[in-house]
């Protein structure tokens, strides 16, 4: 950046400041946060939008923005670390590397790394991260085909790792979350010869010694898993991280709008439902749901994985549902959808919002 | 009909372009490998989809979709419903719906034309006065030919086939 744009930012970053001071409002901090991106100080960037998230936990915008500033600066290490890679390769830098990726869901690069580290030192530490990438893509997908290779990846890492309980751990997670507590059981039974004593290992060995009886084997679980596509525990402990307030002001927005007909949240057996009324609501609202099923199903029977959209056209108009882990948004319109409401519904999955209170169907 | 199936099936990020009946009998694939049980569990899948979302519907007094797309992580699905068979196109990661929705009505409209010419064809070449003069009864659902009683060398076909010629 040269120093005339360098003077010129100063001079915007100074009058969004004092609009911010001005009037707090998630759009100042927002702007504030943009021009900080744009004059390279990412790490400002961020400290604006977690400042913004701390006075407007629920704001959308903020969070999504706060997320793509993680994502450039995690880009930036990944140059950087690839930069060093090339010029002195050692295995703290490929499990950084492969870390980071692993974690941004870009499975498919995180495994290129691997087989390249691999290729060039049969260090077991990659086996384990490639045992997470095969479980990252196995609770995406939930499909048998990728629980076996899951299953492969993790026998293989516990078995170029004996002593480290990190392989045996995930393995145990891995069964208990599919219901297979035979198998976790057993997988508990190893962790405590790697660390006997410790006592979460023995509380976790007695309380799945409890549940084994008639238990479903490893494939029978699997087998549950993919036609459900709902691992054990899932939609139980996790708390709603919006509000139903945020996502309905979402859904008043769009339907708002002339040619939309309805708009839906829908998180388990409950949905937010926004243009038609009564029994016709409640009738969309289960057949939206009938819909990602047998989607989710489909995809998971050809291998496709995880849905991200399902549109359907017709006589009726286009209706287009985004699901998230656990919850889809979805839109019904007489035209076409267009772009910004594809992605103001791609926005709404994955909110994990509360559909309790008014509005909400039983 | 595979020639139909294979212009679209050579559109950059098409993978596999399979016609299919509305019970999920593949009838022609075009592209990816020639394996026939990805063909037949591609068609009864989606078939199946078909049905599914059908019925999901059905209560709100909608009919079948014309066109469904499903995105996922590893592909897209994308199929069209005609009257006669369903349209199965599979894409690839890198692909959206929107780059074949031309080519997908282009195809199928060419399969139904070529579908009903056919069987207009057959219809007006069996008919007496060949499809000049209207007829009483309705068309049949499904095309058909009446076929010729088969004649043998040196034999005529009986006037009755109540009394076969030699008895």
């Amino acid at each position: 950046m040269n120093f005339l744009t360098r003077l010129l930012f100063s001079g915007r970053v100074r009058r969004a400041r004092r609009a911010l001071a001005a009037e707090p409002t998630p759009r100042n901090y927002l702007l504030l946060a943009q021009l900080y991106s744009q004059a390279d100080r990412a790490l400002d960037a961020q400290r604006v939008c977690v400042e913004g998230l701390a006075a407007f936990p629920e704001n959308i915008q903020l969070s999504r923005y706060h997320q793509r500033t993680k994502r450039a600066e995690r880009e930036v290490r990944l140059g950087e670390l690839r930069r060093e890679l090339a010029l002195a390769p050692r295995a703290q830098l490929w499990r950084e590397l492969c870390e980071i990726l692993i974690e941004s869901d870009e499975l498919a690069r995180a495994e290129e790394e691997l087989s390249r580290w691999l290729a060039r030192d049969q260090n077991p530490e990659a086996r384990y991260l490639i045992a997470r990438v095969a479980l990252a893509r196995f609770y995406a997908d939930r499909g048998r085909t990728q629980g076996r290779a899951a299953l492969t990846a993790l026998d293989e890492a516990i078995q170029h790792l004996p002593r480290d309980l990190r392989p045996l751990r995930a393995k145990l997670d891995f069964m208990c979350r599919l219901g297979a507590w035979q198998e976790a059981r057993d997988c508990a039974a190893l962790c405590l010869t790697v660390e006997p004593g410790t006592l979460e290992l023995e509380g976790r060995y007695r309380t799945l010694s409890a549940r084994c009886e008639g238990a479903p084997n490893f494939e029978r679980a699997l087998h549950e898993v993919e036609r459900s596509g709902r691992l054990s525990g899932d939609g139980s402990g996790e708390e709603a991280r919006a509000s139903a307030g945020s996502v309905q002001s979402l859904l008043r927005e769009l339907a708002a709008q002339p040619d939309v007909q309805a708009v839906l949240y829908v998180r388990g057996a409950t949905a937010l439902v926004q243009g038609p009324k009564g029994a016709t609501a409640e009738r969309t609202a289960r057949s939206v749901q009938s819909i990602l099923g047998g989607s989710r199903s489909a995809a998971r029977r050809l291998g496709l994985g995880q849905v991200f959209q399902v549109q359907l056209e017709g006589a009726f108009g286009t209706l287009s549902i985004a699901p998230g882990e656990q919850d889809a948004g979805a839109i019904l319109c007489s035209g076409p959808l267009g772009r910004a409401r594809e992605e103001a519904l791609l926005g709404m999955a994955g909110l994990n919002a509360a559909t309790a209170g008014e509005g909400a169907l039983p | 009909m595979i020639a139909f199936l294979e212009s679209l099936s050579r559109l950059p990020g098409v993978e596999f372009v399979l016609l299919i009946s509305h019970d999920g009998v593949p009838i022609a694939h075009a592209g990816g490998t020639s394996e026939s049980a990805r063909e037949e569990s591609l068609a009864a899948l989606a078939a199946a989809w078909l049905s599914d979302v059908s019925a999901a519907v059905a209560p709100l007094g909608w009919r079948a979709p014309e066109r469904m797309c499903l995105r996922a992580a590893r592909g897209t699905l994308v199929l069209r419903y005609s009257a006669s068979a369903s349209l199965v196109v599979l894409l690839g990661r890198e692909t959206a719906p929107e780059d074949v929705r031309l080519s997908m009505d282009g195809t199928l409209a060419r399969i139904e034309r070529a579908r009903t010419g056919r069987a207009q064809a057959a219809d007006a070449a069996h008919r007496p006065d060949h499809g000049v003069a209207a007829r009483a009864e309705p068309d049949a659902a499904i095309p058909y030919r009446e076929d010729t009683l088969p004649v043998e060398e040196g034999v005529h076909p009986a006037a009755h086939p109540e009394h076969p010629p030699g008895n």
